[in-house]
C-alpha cells in the first residue's frame, strides 16, 4: 500500500470512529448513564456552606476535632 | 487543617483563585501599556527594559499563562475533587504545583524584559525555564489524573474529559515545540529549521489556543454554567460529540497560521478545511452551555455572574465564527499581519476567556471563604457592564483599522506602485488605537473592582474547607436531587 492510500484509510477509518462516537452518544442504551453522569455537579450541593461566623468556627471546630 | 480526609482540598484552589486576579491585573496592565506605547513609542523613556518588543511577550504570558493558567488550575482542582467525590490526590503535589508555576511566572516577569527568548510566539521561555514547566506540568497530570482515578463515583464528568484533554495536549505541544539545542544558560536554538521549525510553532500555536484557552476554559462552562444556573447541562450527549468533535479536528487547523508562505499548498489548504469544520464542534459546544439556561432565562436578568458565563458564551461563538473565516485564504490574504486578527484574538481571550474565569471565580471565591456570596453583587454588575463596553470598543476599533490597513497596504496604482507607504497606514490607525487603548483601559478598571470586591469578601470570611459527603458509594447515583428547580435533561428535547 502505497502512502498515499494509507493517507486516505487513516482517514476514512478516523470517520468511522467518529460516527461509532456519535451512535454511542445517542444510543437509548446509555441514556441512563449520561443522565446519571449530567447530574454529578449535583450530587454534594454546596448546603454545607456556613452562612455566619459562629457555623464556620463551628464547621472549623469539628474538622480540628475529627483531626 | 489541610490534609483531613474528610474534605476537599480548597487551599490550592483559594491560592490559585486569588493569583488569578493578581496576574489578571498584571498582565492585563502591561496589555494597556503596549497599546499606549502603539501610539506614544516615548512612553517608556527609551527604556530597552520595557521597549515594546519586550513587553508585548510579557503581556500575552502573563495573561495565557498566568491569569489563564491560575484560572483553569484553581477550577480543575475545585471540579476534578468535587464531580470525583474525593480529595485530591496529594496534598503536597498540589503545593509544588502551585509554588512552581508562581516561580515560572516570576522568571518568565525577569528574562522577558532583560530580552532573553527564544522568539517562539506563546512559547518565549528559554530551555531552563521550559524544563521547569515540564515538571510542573508532569506533577499536575499525576495529581489530576490521580484524584479521577481515586474517585467514588461512577462517571467521569464531561468537564474532567475537557480538563484532562488540556493537561495531556498541553504537555505533548510543549514538549515537541520548545526542543532545542543550548548554547548557553539563557541561549538556545530551536531543534527543527526553516518551514518545519515554522510549521511546528503553529501546530503549537493553535493548539495552545484549542486545548489551553479553549477545551479547559470548556471544562470550565461545563461546571459552572450548569452551577450557576442551578440545572444539567443542556444536552450531556450533545457535550460527548462535542468532546470528541474538538479533539479529532483541532490539531489539524495550525497551518492556516501560514497562508501564502513557503508552506507547501496543500498543508495550507488542508488546515483552512479543518479550521472551517472546527464551527461545527464549537458551536455545537456554544449552544449546549447556552441552552443550558433555556427554562429559565430570567436568571439572566439579576444574576451578573450568569451574564458573565452566558455573555462568554456569545463571544465564543463570536470568535469561534470569526476564526475560520479569516482562515479562507482570500480572506486571510486581506486580514494577515494587520489589526484585525489582534482584534480576534481579543474578542476569544478578553470576551470569551476572561468573562469565563471572572465569572468562575466570582462563584468559587466566597465558597473558598466560607461565605454565600461575594461582599457586592452591585460590583459584580458594574464590572461585568464596564468589561462588556470595553471588550467591544476594543474589538470594533481594531475590526475597522485591520480593513482599513489590509485594503491600504494592496492598494496599487494604475502602474503597479504601491498607492500608499506604509506609515500611512499606521498614520491612519491612530484614532482606532486610541479607542482601543480606552477598550483596553475600561477592561482593566473592571479588574480592579475586581480586586476590591475579591479583598472584601475574603476579609469578611475565612479559609473554609467543605467536606466531603459521606455514604457516597460508587454505582448508588443519583443519591439525592439537588437544590433548586432540576429539569430532566431528557424532557428539554435533546
Amino acid at each position: 500500500m502505497d502512502l498515499t492510500s494509507l493517507r486516505s484509510v487513516v482517514t476514512l477509518l478516523s470517520f468511522l470512529v467518529f460516527a461509532g462516537i456519535v451512535y454511542w452518544a445517542w444510543s437509548s442504551k446509555n441514556k441512563v448513564r449520561f443522565e446519571e453522569a449530567a447530574n454529578l455537579p449535583f450530587l454534594d450541593d454546596d448546603t454545607e456552606l456556613p452562612v455566619s461566623s459562629a457555623t464556620l468556627d463551628n464547621a472549623n471546630n469539628l474538622k480540628k476535632a475529627s483531626k | 487543617m489541610q490534609g483531613s480526609a474528610n474534605t476537599y482540598n480548597y487551599k490550592v484552589v483559594r491560592q490559585f483563585a486569588i493569583m488569578t486576579v493578581v496576574w489578571g491585573i498584571v498582565g492585563m496592565l502591561v496589555g494597556v501599556i503596549i497599546a499606549a506605547q502603539l501610539i506614544w513609542p516615548d512612553l517608556t523613556f527609551g527604556i530597552e527594559w520595557l521597549s515594546y518588543g519586550r513587553l508585548r511577550p510579557l503581556h500575552t504570558n502573563a495573561v495565557i499563562f498566568a491569569f489563564g493558567g491560575c484560572a483553569l488550575f484553581a477550577t480543575s482542582y475545585y471540579v476534578v475533587q468535587r464531580t470525583c467525590q474525593t480529595r485530591v490526590l496529594s496534598d503536597s503535589m498540589a503545593a509544588i504545583h502551585f509554588w512552581g508555576w508562581q516561580l515560572v511566572i516570576l522568571l518568565a516577569a525577569v528574562t522577558l524584559p532583560l530580552g532573553i527568548t527564544s522568539g517562539k510566539e506563546y512559547a518565549e521561555l528559554e530551555w531552563p525555564i521550559d524544563i521547569l514547566i515540564t515538571v510542573i506540568w508532569v506533577t499536575y497530570a499525576i495529581n489530576f489524573f490521580g484524584t479521577i482515578m481515586k474517585r467514588r463515583t461512577q462517571h467521569i464528568y464531561v468537564a474532567n474529559w475537557f480538563y484532562g484533554a488540556f493537561i495531556l495536549t498541553v504537555a505533548i505541544l510543549h514538549l515537541v515545540n520548545s526542543a532545542a539545542v543550548p548554547v548557553t544558560m539563557w541561549k538556545s536554538y530551536s531543534a527543527y529549521a526553516g518551514v518545519q521549525d515554522a510549521m511546528i510553532q503553529w501546530w503549537y500555536g493553535h493548539n495552545a489556543v484549542g486545548f489551553f484557552l479553549t477545551a479547559g476554559f470548556l471544562g470550565i462552562m461545563y461546571y459552572f454554567v450548569p452551577k450557576q444556573a442551578e440545572r444539567p447541562v443542556y444536552s450531556y450527549r450533545l457535550s460527548v460529540v462535542h468532546f470528541w468533535a474538538l479533539i479529532f479536528t483541532y490539531m489539524w487547523a495550525g497551518p492556516h497560521h501560514l497562508h501564502y508562505t513557503a508552506l507547501p499548498d496543500w498543508a495550507q489548504s488542508l488546515g483552512m478545511v479543518f479550521s472551517l469544520i472546527l464551527l461545527a464542534p464549537s458551536w455545537g459546544g456554544m449552544i449546549n452551555g447556552i441552552m443550558t439556561l433555556s427554562g429559565a432565562w430570567h436568571k439572566l436578568r439579576d444574576d451578573p455572574i450568569l451574564k458573565f458565563l452566558i455573555v462568554s458564551l456569545s463571544f465564543y461563538g463570536m470568535s469561534t465564527f470569526e476564526g475560520p473565516m479569516l482562515s479562507i485564504k482570500t480572506v486571510n490574504g486581506l486580514a494577515h499581519y494587520t489589526d484585525w486578527i489582534i482584534g480576534h484574538v481579543h474578542s476569544g481571550a478578553l470576551g470569551w476567556v476572561a468573562f469565563i474565569s471572572i465569572g468562575s471565580m466570582y462563584y468559587l471565591i466566597p465558597r473558598l471563604f466560607g461565605q454565600k456570596e461575594m461582599y457586592s453583587v452591585k460590583l459584580i454588575s458594574l464590572h461585568f457592564w464596564v468589561a462588556t463596553l470595553g471588550v467591544v470598543l476594543y474589538i470594533a476599533a481594531l475590526w475597522i483599522s485591520g480593513v482599513m490597513q489590509g485594503l491600504m497596504w494592496r492598494a496599487v496604482n494604475s502602474d503597479g506602485t504601491l498607492t500608499y507607504a506604509f506609515v500611512e497606514s499606521v498614520k491612519a490607525s491612530y484614532p482606532y488605537w486610541m479607542i482601543r487603548l480606552l477598550g483596553g483601559t475600561l477592561f482593566f478598571s473592571g479588574m480592579l473592582i475586581m480586586a476590591y470586591n475579591v479583598f472584601k469578601t475574603v476579609a469578611a470570611g475565612k479559609a473554609y474547607d467543605a467536606p466531603i459527603p459521606e455514604g457516597m458509594s460508587p454505582g448508588s447515583l443519583p443519591m439525592r436531587p439537588a437544590v433548586g428547580p432540576m429539569v430532566n435533561p431528557a424532557a428539554q428535547g435533546d
